[in-house]
């Protein structure tokens, strides 16, 4: 080998060597950097799991905002039956968008319908990028608390007495009740103008029960929660609330089909309050009237120490429940009507969530 | 003459030189090959750290979450004293009752399986073993959920806040857990990492 050649052949030597180490520097920093990379990718599943999982939650959340909405109830029961009561789902699967790339997937399964005592199971899947990124499932089971807790089985309830005369009608057709017209925890007085109609066949004597201990015995608020299964503070709070005094039908009437706290000393004497299909509770705390031609469909609470119901030519389809006295006179036709009972007790109900009911997973 | 000169070779100078040069040269690569091997090192031990954590938080928060579940809560509505009975025990922290913005180093809890079978859990810190140990079930012994030969657990506290409802006759209590786990490597004390994460358990308790 030449001069020339051996010298450059020693620079060639370090080059090598040096470029070799370069290279390998340049591969322990791409597999640094390939550290970082799965740490991200790490980051992000988790943060899709976390956001799935949120928006499985929210969907129970929208689930349950749904079911209590009189409107967008009606799109996922249904009552196909007319007894009243819901005995359908009329939208078992409903998806949600909660943002770009996020949805809930909602199934609602029936875990009681057709009677009072409606349950659903909602299973709500949180989605991310149609559940390709991330996906969490979640369930609860949803039960209703009815606009009333016990539908009356008489006509007409009171605790205290119960004095009807003049031109009233009274009916009670349904054989369920055994056509019950009224039930006293005092005496029932009547006249021999006040006409009933029980179940056919049967002596309307034997639709009245006087005296009975069990209501007479109870205090106010044990009365209060026999009908309504919660205190009074409880339900004031989940009703709708109204103060008013003098004539009350229109602004009872403007809040619609709705369980009605009316606070103030009232009367009730024209238009409709209800309707067959939309009934309204009404729970009145202060002396209640109801007179004139006024037509209500639903129940009637009365706290006041003595009722006074004078409709001359009006109508009350449901039942009356009088925390005390009760006096019914002048006139009006006054009907038991099952059906109108149950659906006051189901459409205006609410849904709550059971607790112990959540769960995670399919 | 030309010739002469050019077979004269290199000078021991010339290839002293040299090597000095090469040496240099290698040193600085070594130098920097050595801080780019420390560095991913480094980095790798800090996203595991990382990883570790956020996995034993991510364990303590899922089973938290669902405590207080239990199936027969369906068929137990309206029966009060059933549904009191079949509730699985409430959550307890160090071993007492829950008392709010009072923390503790363990929490207790218990949910039914759709099977019926009572998933009794403990969440603890081993201060012995700087690692956290989770209960399942009644008889089973303690696992080790955070890897002891490469963290060590500084801290683990469960700190309860609870508010209070009612749904109709029933009083609720709804409890939410914050959750603070430190941690450190146990190679390189000084690298720790601190997660805090918040829980609300989703089954309220009834009284």
């Amino acid at each position: 080998m030449s001069h020339v050649a051996r010298r450059l052949a020693l620079g060639m030597a370090v080059l090598p060597v040096a470029l070799i180490l370069l290279a390998g520097a340049a591969l322990i920093l791409l597999f640094a950097q390939k550290n970082l990379l799965v740490d991200l990718q790490v980051t992000r599943n988790g943060y899709a799991s976390r956001v799935a999982y949120a928006a499985a939650d929210s969907g129970l959340a929208v689930a349950l905002s749904r079911l209590n909405d009189a409107a967008q109830r009606k799109t996922l029961l249904s009552e196909t039956k007319g007894a009243g009561t819901y005995d359908t789902i009329a939208s078992p699967v409903f998806t949600e968008i909660l943002g770009p790339s996020v949805e809930a997937r909602i199934k609602l399964k029936a875990l009681g319908l057709g009677g009072p005592d409606v349950r659903l199971q909602v299973q709500s899947t949180g989605c991310v990028s149609d559940c390709a990124k991330g996906r969490a499932t979640v369930s609860q089971t949803m039960a209703m608390r009815g606009g009333i807790h016990q539908i009356p089985v008489a006509l007409l309830s009171a605790r205290g007495s119960i004095d009807v005369s003049g031109p009233v009608t009274l009916s009670n057709q349904s054989p369920v009740v055994r056509g019950m017209l009224m039930h006293a925890g005092s005496a029932i007085n009547r006249d021999d103008a006040v006409q009933r109609f029980s179940l056919p066949g049967q002596n309307p004597d034997l639709a009245e029960i006087a005296h009975d201990p069990r209501y007479a015995e109870q205090s106010v608020d044990q009365f209060f929660a026999r009908w309504f299964g919660a205190d009074k503070d409880f339900i004031r709070s989940t009703a709708a609330n109204v103060t008013c005094t003098g004539e009350c039908a229109g602004t009872v009437a403007a809040l619609g089909s709705r369980v009605i706290w009316l606070d103030g000393n009232a009367r009730l004497s024209n238009g409709n309050l209800g309707s067959p299909e939309s009934p309204v509770i009404i729970i009145a705390t202060g002396s209640l009237q109801l007179s004139g031609t006024l037509r209500l469909a639903g129940i009637v609470y009365s706290m006041a120490p003595l009722t006074t119901i004078q409709l001359v030519s009006g109508s009350i389809e449901g039942a009356v429940i009088a925390e005390n006295a009760l006096n019914v006179s002048q006139g009006g036709r006054l009907s038991y009507n099952p059906v109108i009972l149950q659906r006051a007790q189901s459409h205006l109900g609410r849904f709550v969530p059971v607790p112990g009911s959540w769960s995670d997973g399919e | 003459m030309c010739n002469r000169r050019r077979e004269r070779g290199v000078s021991l100078i010339e290839t002293l030189i040299a090597m000095a040069l090469g040496l240099l040269v290698l040193t600085g690569v070594l130098q920097l090959m050595n801080q780019l091997v420390d560095g991913n090192t480094a980095t790798i031990k800090v996203t595991r750290l990382a990883q570790d954590t956020r996995t034993v938080m991510d364990i303590i928060i899922q089973d938290l979450r669902r405590a207080g579940s239990f199936p027969e809560a369906v068929n137990d509505l309206g029966d009060s004293q059933r549904f009191l009975q079949d509730q699985p025990p409430a959550p307890r922290i160090d071993g007492e009752v829950l008392k709010p913005g009072q923390p503790g180093s363990s929490i207790s809890y218990a949910y039914r399986e759709s099977d019926g079978k009572l998933t009794q859990g403990k969440f603890s810190l081993d201060l012995k073993a700087g690692s956290i140990q989770m209960h399942t079930g009644t008889a089973s012994a303690p696992e080790t959920i955070t890897d002891p030969a490469f963290i060590h657990v500084t801290a683990l506290s469960f700190l309860p806040s609870r508010s209070e409802s009612r749904s109709g006759p029933v009083q609720q209590e709804q409890i939410a857990i914050e959750v603070r786990l430190v941690a450190r490597l146990k190679s390189e004390p000084t690298v720790e990492r601190q997660l805090v994460d918040r829980v609300v358990l989703r089954n309220p308790v009834l009284k």
